[in-house]
């Protein structure tokens, strides 16, 4: 799994990019990511376009990121998950929980 | 109007200066030969007033020199002497009139006029001559261009396909029809002739977009049905209204035994039967490029490849061809020639034969294209091609595997059982769907049963921490009484996965309640597994999990 992180230049949009797999073992690495990230009203894009297979333990991680999100009253987007990728969120009933963007 | 007055007398210039100015002209005199060519090196003039009796000279003897300038300018003789055959010599040396003295201001204003504007009128038509030759040229060069462009692409339409016969004549450099062939990844055979409104470059210019979009569907697989839904619609926004594709499309899956055939707009397409009795399938659909796609119904019909020899089909240029006496080849003459066919030589050079034997030396009035499908022989062919034989029963893969100790922590078994799928040639929807249940049973096996790690860890932020540190810190640990075993087991034929994963751990509690709560951290693993796969049986007391997979198809 590799983690990229992209913010806009006005600070308000934070794009997460992950790549090949999407699973526990970097949890590290994934909160890295936006854990210093303090702006109120932030939004999250979590660009999922690039990874190929998503475990369970990364549903947890997405919930993480999404608790974040809710803490600083910003949103949480999922864009662009593979037919497999999508299939999970959808199993795991995530488009209840969080904007996929397809 | 500039006026060079050559002139020695200097009352008789200076009566033409005035004359002249009075009509709004400008004058220079020169009263010699020397002083004249001097004048008309350093400035141009429009006309010139020649006398012929000079100081150094006659004046018949300048007008060489003049007529070698590079500004063209009218030269009039005005002189004393009423001579015929000086009259005569200065006209062959270029002189454009003459007038004898006394002279008539009048009439030489008149003539002088006349003079001018004959000069003035060929001029014009010598620089519209250099626009035309401009134009003729810039056409040629980008009719090369078109025509290297048109070459290259057309070039690369159709492979050379055994029992597959062409034959294709444009009545111009620039060919309206274009005839693509080609074979598709699931091995059925495409044969495609379009013929587009009119001939010359503006039809070709319909044709190519087309031509190479048809080509790449063809590539990837697309339906006949498809092709055709597609090219009407890329014809009906591209093409100006006036304009539109009659198409012929063909598509021959050896496997069913049939062909597919849509007409939209061509001559009838012929069928030879092997009894000899001809089969004719007329336009039941609108050329491509006239409807909407919304309306647009391919009208494709289904043929049975038994009892078929060839299949033939042609561009209306053959039928509607003309010869000198100003009879049409007509569709009538070309059924007798495919009735007496006697399969001596190929059906294309045949029918070539006896049409150009009709049409004698008459000039080609439309594109003409000629196709010949061999249908028999290359039913033959593929046959007899088959790369490999695919058995009927494909029979079953199973694969036994046990890890035990620091290779549990280090192995990436889900990756090697993926390479299991991947070399069984197993389908994509499978396959990936039972990597993600591989991964979670064995993350799960590892994870809850042989380091024992609570899930319930994982239920706060701290506690993801906690987990992973403990997770860690126990695969350090792992000795040879850690094991995870499993065996997996596919059948194409039935298109069935059997996994099952044997941990070393415990077990858990199966009665207590594992429901997931929706924005729960954890406890997702086993929900994913129960939907993705068709069974799921976790064995007292928790350590074994069975589960079987099939493909949707």
């Amino acid at each position: 799994m590799t983690v990229k992180t992209n913010i806009s230049d006005d600070k308000k949009v934070l794009t997460i990019v992950i790549e090949e797999s999407f699973e526990f073992s970097q949890y590290q690495i994934f909160r890295d990511a936006y854990s210093e990230i303090d702006v109120i009203g932030i939004k999250f894009i979590l660009d999922l376009s690039k990874a190929a297979f998503m475990d369970s333990s990364a549903l947890g991680m997405i919930l993480l990121l999404k608790d974040h999100a809710d803490k600083l009253s910003g949103e949480l987007i999922i864009s662009k998950p593979s037919v497999m990728v999508n299939k999970i969120l959808e199993i795991a009933q995530f488009h209840k929980l969080i904007t996929i963007q397809r | 109007m500039r006026i060079l007055i050559i002139e020695d007398s200097s009352l008789f210039a200076e009566i033409l200066e005035t004359f002249l100015i009075s009509k709004q002209c400008e004058t220079k005199i020169s009263s010699s030969l020397q002083a004249a060519k001097d004048q008309l090196i350093i400035s141009s003039f429009e006309f010139i007033l020649l006398d012929n009796h000079l100081p150094d000279g006659n004046g018949i003897d300048i007008l060489p020199f003049i007529k070698s300038l590079s500004c063209k300018v009218p030269v009039m003789m005005v002189t004393a002497e009423d001579n015929q055959a000086l009259m005569s010599e200065a006209f062959e040396k270029g002189v454009d009139d003459f007038l004898v003295k006394p002279i008539s201001v009048d009439l030489l204003w008149q003539k002088i006029q006349r003079c001018r504007r004959l000069y003035d009128q060929s001029e014009v038509v010598n620089l519209q001559t250099q626009e035309l030759e401009n134009l003729l040229n810039q056409r040629k060069q980008e009719e090369n261009l078109a025509r290297y462009v048109y070459e290259y692409t057309t070039a690369s339409l159709s492979h050379n396909t055994q029992y597959v016969d062409t034959y294709i004549q444009s009545s111009s450099s620039f060919n309206g029809d274009a005839f693509i062939c080609n074979t598709a990844p699931n091995g059925n055979l495409f044969a495609i002739l379009a013929d587009a409104t009119g001939h010359g470059l503006a039809a070709a210019i319909s044709i190519l977009p087309l031509a190479s979009t048809i080509k790449a569907m063809i590539r990837k697989g697309f339906s006949l049905a498809h092709i055709i839904h597609e090219a009407n619609k890329k014809l009906n926004i591209e093409l100006p209204d006036n304009k539109f594709v009659a198409i012929i499309g063909i598509e021959i899956n050896f496997n069913k035994r049939e062909l597919q055939l849509f007409n939209g707009g061509m001559p009838d397409v012929i069928l030879l039967k092997t009894d000899h009795s001809l089969e004719r399938y007329s336009s039941r659909s609108m050329a491509l490029g006239i409807l909407e796609p919304e309306v647009f119904d391919p009208k494709i019909v289904v043929v049975s490849l038994e009892a078929i020899s060839n299949l033939f089909f042609f561009s209306d240029g053959l039928i509607e061809q003309q010869n000198i006496a100003g009879k049409p080849f007509s569709m009538h003459r070309l059924l007798e020639t495919l009735k007496r066919y006697d399969y001596k030589e190929s059906l294309v050079s045949c029918v070539v034969n006896e049409f150009t034997v009709f049409n004698g030396m008459a000039e080609l009035l439309d594109d003409l294209s000629i196709c010949d499908l061999q249908i028999k022989s290359l039913i033959d062919s593929h046959v007899y091609n088959k790369p490999k034989l695919i058995a009927a029963n494909k029979g079953k893969i199973t694969v036994t595997l046990e890890i035990e100790g620091g290779l549990i922590a280090s192995t990436d078994v889900v990756g090697y059982l993926d390479g299991i799928m991947r070399s069984a040639d197993m389908v994509g929807d499978l396959r990936q769907r039972a990597f993600t249940v591989f991964a979670e049973l064995i993350n799960n096996g590892i994870d809850h049963g042989i380091l024992n790690l609570d899930s319930k860890l994982k239920n706060d932020f701290s506690g993801f921490f906690e987990y992973l540190r403990l997770k860690k810190a126990r695969l350090t640990e792992l000795g040879p009484d850690d094991k995870l075993s499993m065996k997996f087991a596919f059948c194409p034929n039935t298109a069935q996965i059997d996994f099952e994963i044997i941990d070393s751990g415990q077990g858990f509690d199966m009665n207590k309640d594992n429901s997931v709560c929706i924005d729960g951290l954890s406890g997702r693993g086993m929900d994913l597994v129960k939907k993705l796969c068709k069974t799921v049986d976790i064995v007292a007391p928790g350590n074994k999990i069975i589960v079987n997979l099939k493909s949707n198809r």
